[in-house]
């Protein structure tokens, strides 16, 4: 009989083998045009997609450009053609369910003071209380960078990180599965529906953010100086549901974080003047019209701040 | 701490198995004390103190126990009973008596205002505080002698792989491989590789059931019982039979890592299921589901009474009793209590109608054919458990007369099936049921070879298996962090 030791590898071995032909044949067997991979569970994200078409067309050599990253409020709610309108260089690179943590392994592959003039980190409560999992399978599959993909799907804490990887390495992913109508260029998606009624009051606060994540958020912000990459946090109109005290526990988290950083925190949710019924696609994000406003304050704002130089 | 968390597969079970094979033998008991304590104390850590009650009762009950004589002895053990059960009572039953109390006080027009506890159940109770009775009444019968070590006794109460889910040790096997004398046996075995692969085999088999079976049919089991208004017989039938398959995987498989996790330290916990949906009948059915439970029943409870050597109507007394109890055990509602009347009612019936069945079975040929036979019994024995295990899964006693309603009078349809699986998540109506049927299939195999039936197979079939099973935990598994039905009791 063999020592414990070199029993213990032959299992490993052979259970690893095993995985990885499993895996390799789920992701070549195809069903309906798709390999059957993606029928056995719904955390696995198909190549394709705003993220697949956003990451296609960022050029992380182009110098000067105001970067846009974090959720779905940003890549939905930051129109970067305003900006490119007054002059500013400009790049959404939100993600659907993006967390800091995400956010942080974008940073730090992807951006330098080089490429990125100003960092406008948005700011979603839920992003804060969110794991990771839905942004961490849709950027594994439809970022380029195997490096982010690893840091991304490490930090998960989750064995289902393991299998985006090995999905990553076996699917291909040169052509997209589908592709988002919505996508406008630049990172941006365009929504044109508005809800057309108004929202209800707002929302009792939901669970506290997680510590994991507000770590993350400290960190990108970290990174971003040791990179020189000048640094705000935003967060965008909210519907009336998201207003006030559904909204207050994470904007104190986020003030009590860049206290003493001489980072801005924005916070546009409590804006007046916001048309609840017109400017937003859903209960929570903003349509074309609304970001078009939102990113036109936001802006201005910067220019008053001195972060962007305003155009003569 | 769950079994299924990364806390306990990456830290606990590495760190407190390599510690018990380095210590000298005479500090393991204390190792796996503390171990217990830390297992335990991850979910309430206030709850300790209620086994500690429990122990400090016991200990000392079972000393004076054996140094009494005659009356005063009995009322030791009752004394640590009611103790035992009054501790039980408090936690899990005041809630739903009060209640009960509550609406029948209501119902007649009457104001009730005594009001709810607010507290958690403490997770494991019925399980350790009937190990810890089994251990008095042993005592008391005289076929256990009293522990005097504390710590030992301790151990036996709170031995952490089976401390929260069973199976519900006796004394004679495991507080007898605690206090060992022998070298190589129980808290004093060597490391031996081939008793340690075979733990962990088991643990890798009860995982697999757990994380690809279990929770994978919970995705669809939960989608019905709490919509049971959106869907029909169909649904509702499928829904049932997975429920039956997933709380026999989540339950068995929380028992085999158990035993597994014990066995590599050396001890053997008794088997607490053997394949038990390939049972003839009802009454085969409890000596195969969850035997650690219906023997403690068996044994304290039915025999005690008078088990079946007693006039008929008393024998379907005792039987109902035990049922009854049986299903208030699992727990504090009256959907459980229902379950354990099913399963009463079954065994009466079976009792009352086998002159009957053995006439019609004759009559039409069956007796000549007993493979066709059994396998009519073991689909009926099925069909009988599915339907009770409605009442063990709905959300309460309104949902179960809801969904068998619904499960009789609703036409059998496809689009319902349809609707069902356009309502779950990608991936989990496939799967699953592709899991489910090769689960049935393996199970009875895995179960000959595990009890030495039938050798395991040799060459690279027999080398693969294990490794198969750890592809295909990674790889399908259900990694949400759930927890276990059982630890609810």
């Amino acid at each position: 009989m063999a020592a414990p030791w070199k029993r213990l590898l032959l299992f490993t071995a052979t259970a690893l083998v095993l995985y990885l032909v499993l895996m390799w044949a789920l992701c070549s067997i195809r069903f309906r045009d798709r390999p059957v991979l993606f029928g056995t569970a719904d955390y696995y994200h198909w190549p394709g997609g705003d993220t697949w078409q956003r990451f296609q067309e960022f050029n992380p050599r182009k110098p000067g450009q105001v970067i846009f990253i974090g959720s779905s409020h940003a890549y939905r709610g930051y129109d970067p053609f305003v900006f490119i309108g007054r002059g500013h260089p400009a790049f959404n690179l939100g993600s659907s369910g993006q967390t800091p943590m995400n956010s942080y392994f974008l940073i730090k592959q992807y951006l330098d003071s080089a490429n990125c003039a100003l960092l406008v980190l948005d700011m979603y409560d839920a992003s804060l209380r969110n794991t990771g999992l839905e942004s961490t399978s849709d950027l594994v599959e439809n970022q380029p960078s195997a490096a982010a993909a690893a840091g991304m799907a490490w930090h998960l804490d989750d064995l289902r990180a393991l299998n985006m990887m090995a999905a990553r390495t076996f699917v291909d992913r040169s052509e997209p599965y589908y592709v988002t109508g919505q996508y406008a260029g630049k990172g941006f998606c365009r929504f044109a529906d508005s809800v057309k009624v108004g929202a209800g009051p707002p929302r009792a606060p939901q669970q506290p953010p997680l510590p994991r994540q507000v770590e993350f958020l400290g960190k990108c912000i970290g990174l971003c100086r040791e990179r020189g990459i000048p640094v705000v946090v935003a967060s965008h109109y909210g519907r009336r549901n998201l207003r006030g005290p559904a909204h207050a526990p994470a904007a104190r988290t986020v003030d009590s974080l860049l206290a003493g950083t001489g980072v801005p925190y924005l916070d546009f949710t409590d804006a007046a003047g916001v048309d609840d019924e017109n400017w937003f696609a859903d209960n929570n994000h903003l349509n074309g019209t609304g970001a078009r406003f939102f990113t036109a304050q936001l802006a201005d704002t910067l220019e008053r701040l001195g972060y962007l130089h305003p155009r003569p | 701490m769950l079994f299924n968390s990364f806390q306990f597969i990456c830290i606990f079970f590495p760190l407190v198995t390599g510690l018990y094979f380095v210590l000298p033998h005479r500090w393991r008991w204390l190792l796996l004390l503390v171990a217990s304590c830390w297992f335990y104390m991850a979910f309430v850590p206030v709850y300790i103190l209620i086994l500690a009650f429990t122990i400090g009762v016991d200990y000392f009950a079972g000393i004076w126990i054996e140094a009494s004589a005659g009356r005063r002895r009995k009322w030791l053990l009752s004394a640590s009973i009611v103790a035992n059960l009054g501790v039980l009572a408090f936690f899990k039953y005041y809630n739903f008596l009060n209640e009960s109390i509550a609406a029948a006080v209501r119902g007649l027009g009457f104001h009730y205002g005594v009001p709810d506890l607010g507290i958690i159940l403490p997770i494991g109770l019925s399980f350790h505080t009937f190990q810890s009775l089994s251990y008095t009444i042993e005592v008391y019968r005289g076929h256990q002698k009293a522990e005097r070590h504390p710590g030992l006794f301790s151990l036996y109460v709170m031995f952490y792989p089976q401390l929260v889910a069973g199976p519900i040790e006796r004394p004679g096997n495991l507080l007898n491989q605690i206090n060992v004398r022998e070298e190589g046996t129980g808290i004093r075995s060597g490391f031996d590789a081939d008793r340690v692969a075979e733990g962990l085999k088991l643990m890798l088999w009860g995982f697999f059931k757990k994380l690809v079976v279990a929770d994978r049919c919970a995705v669809i089991v939960d989608q019905v019982y709490n919509r049971p208004d959106d869907y029909g017989a169909a649904a509702i039938a499928l829904a049932t039979w997975l429920f039956a398959v997933q709380i026999y995987c989540d339950f068995s498989g929380y028992t085999d890592i158990a035993r597994g996790a014990a066995r590599v330290m050396g001890f053997n916990l008794m088997l607490n299921f053997r394949t038990p949906y390939r049972s003839g009948n009802i009454s085969e059915f409890w000596k195969r589901w969850h035997i650690s439970l219906s023997s403690w029943f068996r044994d304290y409870l039915y025999i005690p009474l008078g088990g079946n050597r007693v006039v008929k109507w008393r024998w379907y007394y005792n039987l109902m009793v035990v049922f009854l109890v049986s299903g208030l055990w699992h727990g504090a509602d009256w959907t459980y209590v229902i379950w354990g009347g099913l399963h009463g009612s079954y065994l009466v019936l079976a009792i009352l109608c086998a002159p009957l069945l053995a006439r019609i079975t004759k009559g039409i040929g069956l007796d000549a054919r007993p493979r066709l036979k059994h396998a009519l019994n073991v689909f009926i024995t099925v069909q009988l458990v599915s339907f009770a295990w409605i009442f063990f899964r709905a959300e309460s006693l309104g949902g179960a007369l809801l969904l068998c309603k619904r499960l009789f009078t609703t036409p059998v349809s496809l689009a319902d099936l349809h609707a069902l699986y356009i309502a779950l998540p990608r991936g989990a109506f496939g799967v699953t049921l592709v899991f489910t049927a090769l689960f049935i299939l393996a199970d009875p195999l895995y179960d000959a070879w595990t009890n030495r039936e039938k050798m395991v197979p040799k060459g690279i079939v027999g080398r693969l298996v294990y490794p198969v099973l750890l592809a295909c935990i990674l790889l399908f598994g259900y990694f949400g962090a759930t927890s276990f039905i059982y630890f609810q009791f």
